[in-house]
């Protein structure tokens, strides 16, 4: 792949971040590390990308875990709301 | 579309001045775009997840849509880290393609699916384009991934 093709994507990707930073509070903090990752690009060895990556993949499975557990009505039907007393 | 076309030209300013290297930095392989294209994603999927869990968390979006929602990210992150670990452990092409294509798969169907479900407008919209941000991320990677 050509340099130029590269360098496209990871501007492409960072032009994106851009766009949810100034969407989102939250999209600031992910803008600064996409802007990191692109800055250092060609530094960070592959497997330690990758590492973080899969991190992220395995932190986003547990807080997925979490919510349903705590969301989803344990006998499959919606929470019903407390009887009422007169 | 409408919406990075209103912000094309501070996002072109904004984009360019972030893009400077370091300097003591080498071009990357056409292998670190695509770890790097992988990392970006997870770490967008993991912002848009938080942002989900915050709307609710608020009482903006209804447990069952919640619920749904985050089943989406739970196979996001299975995703993640199946892709992640094929590349690491040098599995085939064929192998990496398919998780990548399993990847935009699940975002397409469970994510986006569940996320027309959320009533509230300003909510849906803040989703609808974290989720727009997270296909064309993955796009990204996908096509440098091909390029190799």
């Amino acid at each position: 792949m050509a340099d130029t093709t590269t360098d496209q994507a990871l501007s492409d990707t960072l032009a994106i971040a851009a766009l949810l930073a100034q969407l989102l509070p939250a999209g600031v903090e992910l803008y600064q590390k996409i802007q990191q990752n692109n800055q250092n690009a060609g530094l960070v060895p592959v497997e330690t990308l990758l590492e973080d990556a899969i991190g992220l993949g395995t932190t986003i499975e547990q807080a997925a875990d979490a919510e349903i557990a705590a969301n989803e009505p344990k006998d499959g039907t919606a929470p019903q709301a407390p009887a009422q007393t007169s | 579309m409408k919406l990075f076309r209103i912000l094309a030209v501070p996002l072109l300013a904004l984009s360019l001045a972030g893009c400077a290297r370091n300097a003591a930095a080498p071009p990357p392989t056409a292998a670190q775009a695509t770890a790097i294209g992988v990392d970006d994603f997870a770490a967008s999927a993991r912002t848009a997840q938080q942002v989900e869990i915050g709307l609710f968390q608020q009482g903006l979006i209804d447990a069952p849509t919640h619920v749904a929602i985050q089943k989406g990210f739970k196979k996001c992150g299975q995703d993640i880290q199946a892709l992640g670990t094929a590349i690491n452990t040098g599995a085939s092409s064929a192998t990496i393609s398919a998780k990548i294509q399993a990847i935009t798969a699940d975002l397409n169907v469970d994510i986006t699916t569940g996320v027309l479900g959320v009533r509230d407008p300003a909510s849906q919209q803040k989703l609808q384009a974290l989720v727009s941000g997270l296909g064309a991320t993955a796009a990204v990677f996908a096509k440098t991934y091909g390029g190799q």
